[in-house]
Formats: C-alpha cells, structure tokens, sequence
C-alpha cells in the first residue's frame, strides 16, 4: 500500500459500506455505528492526503473530527436512550411522526 | 421500507460516485508515491502547525463543542426525578 | 470631563433596564431605586456638560455606523435644555412613583420599562443624525405601548395601548418617508457635484442635512418637511393624529405625567426644531402675502387649530386626566403654533420661544398629572364629580395644584414682569401671533384668534378642575388624607419651577438663538427694523382672558350661580358633540378599522379567491387537479429517516451524472 490511490480506494469502501449500513438497518446503534464509519472514511481520507502532502494541516483536521465524532455519537445515544423511554423500541422504521 | 435489493442498488451507485470523484482528480494528486513521516511532534509540539499553535483557537472551541455536547446529553437522558 | 462621558447619559438607564427587569424583583423597593440612581447619574452628567459647553460650545462625537451611517451625539443648546428637563422630570417622577406604585405587584416592570423609556427619550435628544433620532423615536413609541398597556389585563387598557401605538404608527410612517426621501434627495445633490461632504461628516447627519438643504429642489424640500412634520403630527397628537392621547389616560398617572406631559409627546416639537433650518428654508407658495415658509404656514395652522380644537373638549370631561390630556395636546399645539409664526418673523428665535414654552409646560402639566395621581391615590376615582372640597384635607396637593392651574393659565403682572413660568412662556407666543398678524394682516390674524380663544377656554377649563375637586361640599363619603412625603416632595419641587421658571426667559433665548449659528447654518428672519412696540391692551390681553376664565369657573363652580344642567344634558346637541370628541373615536375605531379595512378589504379578497378563480374552467377543475397532486406527492413523505438518506444517496448520484454530461467535472 505505497501509493495514495489505495488509501482513497479503501476510504471510498468504507465510505459505501456505512452508507449501506445507514439505509438498510433497522436498529438506532447499528445506524449511528454506520455514521462512526463513514465518519472514519473520510478520517483515512484526510489522513492520507496530510502524509503525501507532508502536510499537518489534514491530520490536525483528522483529531478535530475525532472529537467531534464523538461529541455527537454522545447525544445521538442519548436521544436513542430516551426513545427507548419513551417508545419502548429503537426500531427506527416505526418512528414516523413526522409524515404526511 | 425499500427492498434490500433496491438499498444495495443505491449504495454502489455511491461507490461509484466517489470512484468517479478520485479518477476525476487524479491529475491534482497524482504522482505522489512516497509517504512522508509526520510524526506527533509536528502535531502537538511546539512548532508551526500544530493544534496548539496555529489551531489553538480551534483546539479551544473544540473543548467548548465536548463541554457543551456533555452536558446536552447528560440532560437529555437523566432519569426523571430521582 | 463630562463631555467625554456624555454618551452615559443614554446607556446608564439601559444599564438599569436590564438590571431591573432581571434582578427587579429581589431589589429593595422592587427594583425603584436602580432607575432613580440612573437618572440621578445622566441629570449630574447632562449638568455637568452644561457646564462645560455654556455659552458657545457644543458636544459632538460620531462612530462610523454603516454605509455611509453614523452613530453620534451633538450636544448644542437646544439638546442640552431638553437634556436637562427630560432628567430631572423623569427623576423627579420617578420618585414620585415610588408611593404611587408602592401597592402595585408589577413594580419591578413598571421601573424597568420607565428606565428604558428615558433612556430612548434621551436617545432622541441626544442624536446627532435623523437616522438614529428616528429608531430612538420608534422606541420610545414602543415604551408608550408597554406603559399604558401597563395593566394590561384591563381590556380598555389594551385598546388604548393598541390604539395609541397604531395611531403614531401613522406618524412613522411618514417620518420614514421623508427621511427616504430626504436620503436620495441629498444623494442627488451629492452626485451632481452641486454639495460634497465634509470629511468626517456622514449624510443624514444634521450638519450635513441643513447645508445640502440650500441645493434640494424646493418642492422637494417641502415633502420632506411636511413628511417630517407628519410624524410629529403622531407622536404630539396633533389633529388630526389626537386621538390616542386622551385614551392613554388608561395607565398609571404617573406614565401620563412622564410620558405625556413632559417628554415623549414633546419629542414630535422636539424634530419640527432641530430639523427647523429645512423648514425655515421652503419656498413661500401657498400664501404669498403672509411672507411665511410653506411648511411653517402647515405647522402653524395645525398647531394652532389643534390648540383650539382640544381646548373645547377640555371644557365638558368628567374625567380629571382626560382633561389634563387635553389640555397637553392643546399646549403642544402652542408650541407648533410657536413654531411656525414666530418662525416666519423673528427667525432662530422661534426655537427659543417655542422651547421654552415646552420646558414650563413640562413643569408645570407634570406637577398637575402628579397632583391628579395624589388626588386619585387618595380618593380611588378619577371622576370629578365625585370629588369636592379636598383642599381641607390635602393642603400641599390643592395649593401645588393651584399654582400649576395659575401657572398653565398664564396668569401674572405685565409689565413688571412678575407671573408664573406660564405667563412668560404662553405670552411671548401669543405676542408673536399678534406680530405677525400686525405685520401681514387679513389672513394673518387667525393665529391671534387661535391662541387667545384658545387661552381663554384654558383658563376656564382648568380652574373648573380644580374648583371642581377642591372646594365646596365633599361630594363622596370617601376621608381622603394627604399623600405620602415622597409623593408630595417632588410636588413641592415641581411647583417652585413652575413659579420661578419663567424668570429664566431671556437668558434662554439669547442661549438658544445661536443654536444653528454654532452649527453653521444661518436662518433668515424678517424681524422689522426697529422693534415693534405692542399696545397696552394687546399685552395685557392674555391675562385678561386668564382673569376673565378664572372669573367665569368662580361664578359657575365655586359660587354654583349659574345651573349648568341645562347646558351639561344630552338634549344640548353642542355638549354632545364635544362629549363625543367629535365622533372622533367613533370614526376611527368603526369606521376606518373595521368598515373601511375589514369589511371591504378582506370580504372582498375572498369573495374574488372563493366564486372566481376557484370556479374557473368547469367547476373547480384546477383546484380539484392540484389537490390530487398534493396527495400524491404528500406520500414521499414516510417519515422514516433511512428513507430519507437513500433518497439522498440517489439524488447525489444523479447530480453527478447531470454533471458529467453538461461537462461540468
């Protein structure tokens, strides 16, 4: 793996790959697992540019989005947490208030 | 509610997508074969470029965002009344 | 020192707003003496500028604001004199309001919003460009919504606060208007090279407006004058805008005291002369043979109508603050009246004459709202027949009281020059009128007639109040005692101004005939070449009519000579006209809000939108079309999220490929 198209090729599968995860699961966790891994893509993506650019600004950019990842994975969680409270299910296909 | 078939469909149209985009881009990143070190110092040392020089402010916001994300949560999930 | 601290003069009452309005309830004295030490700081402050800028200096900063904008303050004589009577009135009141209020729950709002009501007012007075005096004017209308809609749970307290906000709304508009206008006329004149800017100097500063006055097209000049004029029209109530001060009686004494007596109703005669060298400057058209300046001849004719108009009301209401509302809109007409005529004689004096008219006004029409809130805290009434022979029990209120009649009737000594701050405030501007009739005649005369009718129905109107609540037989079991010393000291004080005031008067018109000079702007005047010696009889005549009121509301109220029931009945169709107001509110409330504007306006948009376009081509056939279309597209809606994000990933798809094949990427 020494050159940088196999990074963005790796990063662009993982990218689909939670994708798919985002538009075919049913359960609340595996969905926000799905957006951990696409979040992540885009971190090897980042990552990969910085080092071929010899650049930090991509890698700095890369920790920011880390942090941030987590930050909202936290209140996602939380707001399945109080679903479940409210729902008594975090099966996401029968939350549909809000439709016509 | 779409078919599993349907979602796969749309996912490697996705996949193509960003194929696309990296060949399309290629002329602008091309050629460049070898990896260059960065190690931790240049991240988080004192030199330009860092998070703690040049993205301190950043750094700090990004502090504010996790103060602000953790206390979101707390509150929205707390336990009512006890 | 205290020049450069004069923005503080504004930003210390906000301060105590917002300290109030979050902290009021756990206060001292709910919140009453944060504002009270507010105004204490701006009134040492503006004292102190006074000081400093005494006799030919002025105050003037300016911050860049926004596209050519700025954000300033001038401090010339004619802001500094309004400064000092706005602070030391609203002080004053505000500590009078401390007893007034000291039952009420809301104290803490009521403190809040008269902290921010100063605050804006004194924004009007200190602003240097038209732009910032008019969002300072548009807030000082919104805190005259908020205080006499105070007790808001009273339905006609609502209603009045409603009506009196759209009613100077009207005015704004206008206001607005001109100051549009005025922008693109000044534009114009920039850009043809006719007038450049100083450096430092913004448009819409009051500088600058007053020397591109000279280069905007004089018919233009007299829009943007009488566009202006409109809005003090609104916030002075004067006719035909009137109608909101009497209903505003609705909220609590002391806001009609402070709000309008003394400063927000002042603010419309407050524009008419700052922006006074653009009046002064129209072309004489529409009466040629009275030498006076287009805009001046509308200012006066109004005011001086009003003046008339308002006082006739004064004389028949039962309520004591309605007929103080009166007697407010028919004094401001004075002022307007002032304004105008003197404005086309002597010139920059107008200022001087009409100014001082409106800080002894101030004095003593508070001192008289405050001795009516003394006379309903201790009665529970507002009604005066229910009162009578108070002035046994209420010694410090009846005699303050009289004073402020004696002082709004004009009543003192000619020519020694001994009288009441009214006598030399109401009489130079009855004396102008007469100048001016002298000096044009015919047409010219009925500002004379304006004024000294108007006089005469003052001094009757007022000295019946005031006989009518403190002497004879009590005419309600109710004991009323005297108020509170923090109520009656500001009394005290007020009473001593209205009495020593007017010896100020010449003094104040040489500090205030320089007002523009010191701006650089010279203002033509017609003043005759030797000074116009008045006949005996002519000076004496306002307080002749003063007596003569005082003599007629003796004989018909104190000695009960004369049987008013025949004329105070519903069959006189005279005292039911002017009980009605003219019809005025029926006109306004019936007529033009709900006949004019909903019945026509609204009833006949839906009779168009139902039978017309609805019915088109066979029967609702486009409605009925578009109605299944929404149907259809309503079901893309599922509500589940995944959905939505494989809709997305689709729809990112085909952006791509419409990209590819336009030759985008």
């Amino acid at each position: 793996m020494s050159d940088l198209y196999s990074y963005l090729l790796v990063a662009a599968i993982v990218f689909t790959i939670g994708a798919y995860g985002i538009i075919t699961q049913r359960s609340g966790i595996k969905i926000l697992m799905s957006i951990e891994l696409m979040l992540n893509a885009a971190n090897i993506n980042l990552v990969a540019f910085s080092s071929f650019n010899g650049d930090t600004a991509g890698q700095v950019f890369a920790l920011f989005s880390i942090a941030i990842a987590a930050a909202e994975a936290a209140i996602g969680f939380a707001i399945l947490v109080v679903l479940f409270r409210v729902r008594d299910t975090i099966n996401l296909d029968n939350i549909n208030i809000l439709r016509w | 509610m779409l078919s599993k078939i349907l979602n796969l469909i749309i996912a490697l149209l996705l996949l193509a997508v960003l194929f696309i985009a990296i060949d399309a881009s290629i002329d602008i990143w091309g050629g460049k074969e070898d990896v260059k070190e960065i190690s931790v110092e240049r991240l988080a040392g004192p030199e330009r470029g860092g998070i703690f020089t040049d993205f301190i402010f950043s750094f700090e916001l990004l502090s504010l965002l996790l103060i602000a994300a953790l206390i979101g949560a707390l509150y929205i999930a707390k336990k009512e009344g006890a | 020192m205290f020049s450069e601290i004069a923005a503080l003069i504004v930003l210390l009452p906000v301060l105590a707003f917002i300290l109030t309005l979050f902290l009021g309830k756990r206060l001292y004295s709910g919140g009453a003496l944060l504002p009270i030490a507010a105004i204490a700081g701006s009134f040492i402050i503006s004292l102190g500028v006074f000081f400093e800028i005494y006799p030919d200096k002025t105050v003037q900063q300016s911050w860049p604001w926004f596209a050519g904008m700025n954000l300033g303050i001038l401090i010339d004589p004619l802001a500094i004199v309004m400064l000092l009577m706005v602070t030391f009135v609203s002080l004053l009141i505000h500590i009078y309001a401390v007893g007034y209020m000291a039952h009420d729950p809301a104290k803490p709002r009521y403190f809040a919003e008269t902290s921010l009501f100063t605050a804006a007012m004194l924004g009007v007075v200190l602003s240097d460009n038209i732009l910032q005096f008019f969002i300072a004017w548009e807030l000082v209308g919104l805190c005259s919504y908020l205080l006499i809609g105070f007790w808001y749970f009273k339905p006609s307290a609502a209603a009045a606060a409603k009506k009196a906000f759209l009613v100077t709304r009207v005015g704004d508009v206008l206001f607005l208007a001109g100051i549009i206008l005025l922008y693109f006329n000044i534009s114009d004149v920039i850009s043809s090279r006719a007038f450049s800017l100083d450096q430092g100097n913004f448009i819409l500063q009051f500088r600058s407006m007053f020397e591109a006055a000279k280069f905007i097209d004089p018919s233009q000049l007299t829009l943007i004058t009488l566009l202006f004029f409109g809005g003090a029209v609104g916030k002075s109530g004067q006719f035909p805008l009137h109608g909101w001060l009497p209903d505003a009686m609705e909220g609590p004494t002391t806001v009609s005291a402070l709000i309008h007596a003394a400063t927000m109703v002042t603010a419309g005669v407050y524009l008419v002369a700052r922006t006074f060298p653009m009046f002064a400057a129209t072309p004489v058209t529409i009466a040629p043979e009275l030498h006076i300046p287009d805009s001046l001849l509308i200012v006066a004719i109004i005011g001086g109508f009003t003046a008339l108009f308002a006082a006739t009301m004064g004389l028949v209401m039962n309520d004591i603050k309605r007929v103080l509302a009166y007697s407010t809109v028919s004094q401001l007409g004075y002022m307007m009246l002032a304004l105008g005529t003197a404005g086309a004689i002597v010139g920059a004096k107008a200022v001087g004459i009409s100014l001082f008219h409106l800080i002894s006004h101030a004095f003593f029409k508070a001192l008289l709202f405050l001795c009516a809130g003394s006379v309903i805290h201790a009665m529970g009434t507002n009604d005066i027949r229910e009162m009578g022979g108070l002035s046994r029990k209420m010694k410090i209120t009846a005699t303050t009281m009289l004073i402020a009649a004696l002082a709004l009737a004009g009543i003192g000594i000619p020519y020694l020059n001994i009288g009441t701050a009214g006598f030399f405030s109401k009489d130079a501007i009855i004396e102008g009128t007469f100048e001016l009739g002298m000096e044009t005649g015919g047409w010219g005369w009925i500002f004379y007639g304006f004024a000294i009718v108007a006089a005469l129905l003052t001094s009757i109107y007022i000295f019946r109040l005031w006989f009518m609540t403190f002497t004879g037989t009590p005419r309600s079991e109710r004991h009323p005692h005297e108020s509170p010393n923090v109520m009656t000291r500001p009394l005290i004080i007020l009473a001593i101004f209205a009495l020593l005031f007017g010896f100020m008067q010449s003094g104040f018109y040489l500090y205030l005939e320089k007002n523009f000079e010191l701006m650089g702007v010279e203002i033509a005047s017609h003043e005759s070449e030797e000074a116009l010696v008045l006949p005996p009889i002519v000076v004496l005549m306002p307080v002749i009519v003063g007596v003569v009121g005082f003599l007629i509301s003796y004989y018909i109220y104190h000695l009960k000579k004369l049987n008013m029931s025949r004329f105070v009945s519903s069959g006189n169709p005279l005292y039911r006209l002017l009980i009605n107001r003219y019809y005025e509110p029926r006109i306004s409330a019936d007529i033009i809000g709900v006949k004019l504007t909903h019945n026509i306006a609204a009833q006949s948009g839906e009779f168009v939108d139902r039978k017309i376009i609805d019915t088109l081509i066979i029967d609702n056939a486009i409605s009925n079309t578009l109605f299944r279309l929404g149907e259809l597209v309503r079901k893309l809606q599922t509500g589940v999220v995944q959905n939505y994000a494989s809709v997305t990933l689709l729809g990112i798809f085909l952006l791509v490929v419409l990209l590819k094949l336009t030759g985008g990427i």
